[in-house]
């Protein structure tokens, strides 16, 4: 087990019980589960999006930044709608690796839409 | 802690993770005012660790917990060491491969300050990740599974 996951879900644990603010921002699915996945900042979005088609959403995508701190964020469904969506979602290729993913939230204010891209091409916008 | 807070306490404790499985929804009590909520944390996408954390809170408060190291073993998510609390008490359970019950229960704190007791917990999963696991295991494979006796 990697130690920079051991220490990140530490701290997810130690959040849980120290801030009540903390737990209640944890989104629960349809059966109430909520979850977290810890994730290193190289790996490929891919393992991200394998996991979400097992496990499904909302879930918390945790990753520690090179700096220490833990970004925490949250991954849910877009509802269908007949209208169009207010902004682009961006592409994300599975060859990215999660800290472009946690990069590109970053950069569009704290909140995106994005979908799965499959041209290889495409990962090159997240930068 | 005051005695009355104890007993209090011992009282409303009408949940521990022993009466329901993993993932299982909390019972429903119209009496209690208690609110347990149940978090998951995968350790990577791989899938195959993850800890439990239950925690109860009544206005706020944390008033018991629940902490698991989970492992798949055999395609099913399996409680490799299990921190809970009952009675007052906080015990830490070990469980081994193909047992279904825990090999060994012991106290390991008092409720007297549960945020020590959370942290004890803590400790004793992720300091000791690795030789949970690899103790799972290796009992597992020493012991062979449960047996039942019929008739004896």
């Amino acid at each position: 087990m990697v130690r920079t996951r051991l220490d990140t879900a530490r701290e997810l644990t130690r959040g849980l019980l120290h801030d009540p603010a903390f737990r209640s921002a944890i989104p629960a699915d349809a059966q109430g589960k909520r979850r977290f996945l810890v994730a290193l900042l190289d790996e490929p979005m891919s393992e991200v999006f394998r996991w979400i088609e097992e496990q499904g959403t909302p879930v918390v995508l945790s990753v520690r930044a090179a700096a220490g701190s833990i970004s925490n964020i949250v991954i849910s469904p877009v509802p269908h709608s007949d209208e169009t969506p207010s902004e682009e979602p961006i592409p994300v290729h599975p060859e990215a690796s999660v800290g472009m993913f946690v990069a590109a939230v970053w950069q569009a204010g704290g909140s995106v839409i994005f979908h799965r891209a499959e041209d290889p091409d495409l990962k090159l916008q997240l930068v | 802690m005051t005695k009355a807070k104890g007993r209090r306490r011992r009282r409303r404790h009408v949940r521990t993770v022993e009466e329901r499985p993993t993932g299982a929804e909390p019972a429903e009590d119209a009496r209690d005012t208690s609110e347990e909520t149940e978090y998951q944390v995968y350790l990577g996408a791989a899938g195959e660790d993850r800890v439990i954390v239950r925690l109860v809170s009544e206005r706020g408060q944390l008033i018991d917990f629940a902490m698991i190291q989970e492992t798949i073993d055999g395609g099913q998510w399996r409680a490799v060491v299990r921190y809970d609390c009952s009675h007052g008490t906080v015990h830490v359970h070990r469980f081994r491969h193909g047992g279904r019950r825990p090999m060994s229960k012991k106290v390991v704190a008092t409720l007297e300050d549960i945020e020590t007791a959370f942290l004890l917990a803590e400790r004793g999963i992720y300091d000791a990740w690795e030789e949970n696991r690899r103790v799972y295991f290796e009992k597992g494979r020493r012991r062979g599974p449960d047996t039942a006796r019929y008739g004896a």
